[in-house]
């Protein structure tokens, strides 16, 4: 569900770098009240520890296929939500910096995907709420899993809303929300059951390792609100469960579910979301001349719409020329390197 | 999902990149990270349709290549895992956007345009990251951030999950290879043992940690991650990132693409007569 730097504009990456900032800032404010200097440690390892973790394939029962933790509401779970936000943020840091999973410039993005919705939202308002403080087993796995599946259908349509709103593609919002929810309802249980199972094994063996665990309950949901979410339960588990073959094979959502939009020729890319999306990004837009796939005058351009000079034969030759001057100042810069190594390598000797 | 073992020759591999010395790495972090960010920002902000305009800026990661004495297939490798996704999200565009457009001679659909656009947009973007990360290292990410004005402590737990991040590797790989070993054809591991296996990696992890402290703690660790690398931002850093940064603004602000068309057109044409 990571989001790639070529599919984000500069005002939307930047956005969502702010609002990540702001919210890292808020949890350093609110960890550092209750941090002693040895959660930083514990931050970093647990970080690590689920960045590991994440190698791990879990085959799911009747399906072939298999999953994998996503870490977040785990992370919240035994840091608490600030800690466990921040330590998400490292986890996609270090993702992103080593191994091009999401871009820099999407850092914001996928932060607020992956470990926003999870750590404020998912956690505290479904997770804490449901457990309270001694639940029993069956209500923690449940909570688990539903904080998990609610957590990653959020992420999912951040994906959908930012890609969107950078208009660097030509997807539908329907075809694309149509794919990104249900594939990701299907890896949210995979990773509520996970995450539910780690839970319940910390539980038994070490429960002081859970956060508030052991602490005076919180008040109990209202009937009407126990009700609400028993209902949510029962609805995702059902959904999921009709859904779960949309897992497959492959490990990520996002890639299946483009793959199969990119398979379906005769979806509409016009809709009245799209075009308040373009309204949004264009009253938002700090740095001009970037496109968003508006379905106005753009759209009703003649067949024949007016050469413009990046695509006229100076366009053609100018790139060509480009990309040819940057290929001899790299091999003249190498050769330069390597002569200066070699001379440098003679006058030790 | 990737394989632990291969992920750890990955993360080995890209730090000990980062520890060589070149014209490149002997930069001050500051400056590679602010040449990075105004590249990552001149990229994103060209256009859906934008080709000819974006190409000068290969530059940057070719003459960055060379300098710093990397090998391409680094960078393809990384490329390679990632492009298949958004690939198939660019492939998409000739479908959405079959308008023709006319191209120097041709007639193509104008999704094709988009689709190259974003191939270029994600190739330079996946090469400036690892330029970075092969450059300035974790350290130097680090002291970029910090410059930035980033928290302490949120730096201090990137930084300290740098650090555990290859150990826990190692110890997943170690993990997944027993289990492996033990559970025949059956691929993935069973229900029974999710709790198990993950929990007590976790439990191991989290005494791990308390070790980490007091180990930390007995060395007088202050909060501050001491590299002994000097950290002065000299007239050479000043010189390269300003470079790099009139490079970027020149080339989206200014046709560099088509001044250098018409020049070469010129010069086609003045040989002609």
């Amino acid at each position: 569900m990571h989001m790639a730097d070529a599919l984000v504009s500069p005002a939307v990456g930047g956005a969502l770098w702010a609002a990540t900032l702001g919210v890292a800032a808020y949890s350093v404010r609110k960890a550092k009240a209750d941090i002693d200097d040895k959660k930083i440690p514990l931050m970093g390892v647990m970080a690590a520890f689920v960045f590991a973790a994440q190698m791990i394939n879990f085959s799911i029962p009747g399906t072939g296929s298999s999953g994998h933790l996503g870490g977040g509401l785990l992370l919240a779970a035994i840091l608490g939500p600030y800690a466990g936000f921040l330590a998400m943020s490292s986890v996609l840091a270090i993702q992103a910096l080593f191994f091009a999973d999401g871009g820099l410039l999407a850092y914001g993005c996928n932060v607020f995907n992956l470990g926003f919705f999870t750590c404020f939202i998912a956690y505290p308002l479904i997770y804490k709420k449901m457990t309270g403080n001694d639940s029993s087993k069956a209500r923690s796995f449940a909570a688990a899993m539903i904080a998990a599946v609610a957590g990653l259908q959020m992420g999912a349509f951040g994906v959908v809303l930012e890609t969107l709103l950078s208009g660097k593609t030509e997807l539908p919002f329907g075809a694309f929300v149509a794919l990104m929810q249900p594939i990701h309802l299907a890896i949210g249980i995979v990773e509520g059951f996970v995450t539910a199972a780690v839970i319940a094994y910390v539980r038994k063996v070490s429960p002081r390792l859970l956060d508030g665990y052991g602490t005076p309950a919180e008040p109990a949901a209202a009937p009407g609100r126990r009700k609400a979410i028993g209902g949510l339960a029962i609805a995702a588990l059902a959904i999921g469960i009709g859904l779960s073959w949309f897992a497959s094979a492959n490990p990520d959502g996002l890639e299946w579910s483009m793959e199969r939009t990119s398979g379906s020729p005769e979806l509409e890319a016009t809709g009245r979301a799209y075009e308040t999306a373009a309204t949004i990004q264009a009253a938002t837009a700090f740095l001009p001349d970037y496109g968003f796939k508006a379905s106005g005058p753009e759209e009703s351009a003649p067949a024949w719409p007016a050469v413009d000079a990046g695509t006229s034969l100076s366009g053609i030759l100018g790139g060509a020329m480009a990309l040819g001057l940057s290929a001899l100042a790299g091999f003249a810069a190498f050769r330069l390197r390597r002569r200066t190594a070699r001379r440098a390598r003679s006058g030790e000797a | 999902m990737r394989d632990p073992s291969r992920t750890l020759a990955a993360f080995y591999s890209i730090d000990e990149l980062s520890r060589r010395r070149s014209p490149v790495h002997d930069r001050h972090p500051v400056a590679l990270c602010a040449s990075t960010a105004g590249f990552m920002i001149a990229v994103a902000s060209f256009g859906r349709r934008d080709v000819s305009a974006i190409l000068p800026l290969f530059l940057y990661p070719v003459l960055t290549l060379a300098l710093a004495d990397l090998r391409p297939a680094e960078l393809f490798r990384r490329l390679a895992a990632v492009a298949p996704a958004i690939l198939a999200i660019a492939a998409l565009n000739p479908v959405f956007e079959s308008a023709p457009v006319r191209v120097g001679p041709w007639t193509v659909a104008g999704g094709w345009l988009s689709f190259v656009s974003l191939a270029a947009k994600l190739t330079l973007t996946v090469s400036a990251a690892f330029l970075l990360v092969a450059t300035a290292g974790m350290n130097g990410v680090a002291a970029g951030l910090r410059a930035a004005g980033i928290p302490k402590l949120i730096i201090l737990v990137l930084q300290t999950t740098y650090r555990y991040v290859a150990l826990l590797l190692a110890e997943v790989a170690g993990m997944s290879r027993a289990h492996e070993l033990r559970s025949g054809p059956r691929k993935g591991v069973g229900r029974t043992l999710w709790g198990p296996m993950l929990g007590g990696l976790l439990l191991r992890s989290y005494d791990r940690a308390g070790r980490v402290h007091d180990a930390m703690g007995l060395r007088g660790f202050d909060g501050e991650f001491r590299t002994g690398k000097a950290a002065r931002f000299g007239k050479a850093d000043a010189l390269y990132c300003s470079s790099w940064l009139s490079f970027f603004a020149l080339v989206r602000f200014v046709d560099v693409t088509g001044a250098l068309g018409r020049m070469m057109e010129g010069l086609a044409f003045g040989v002609v007569r």
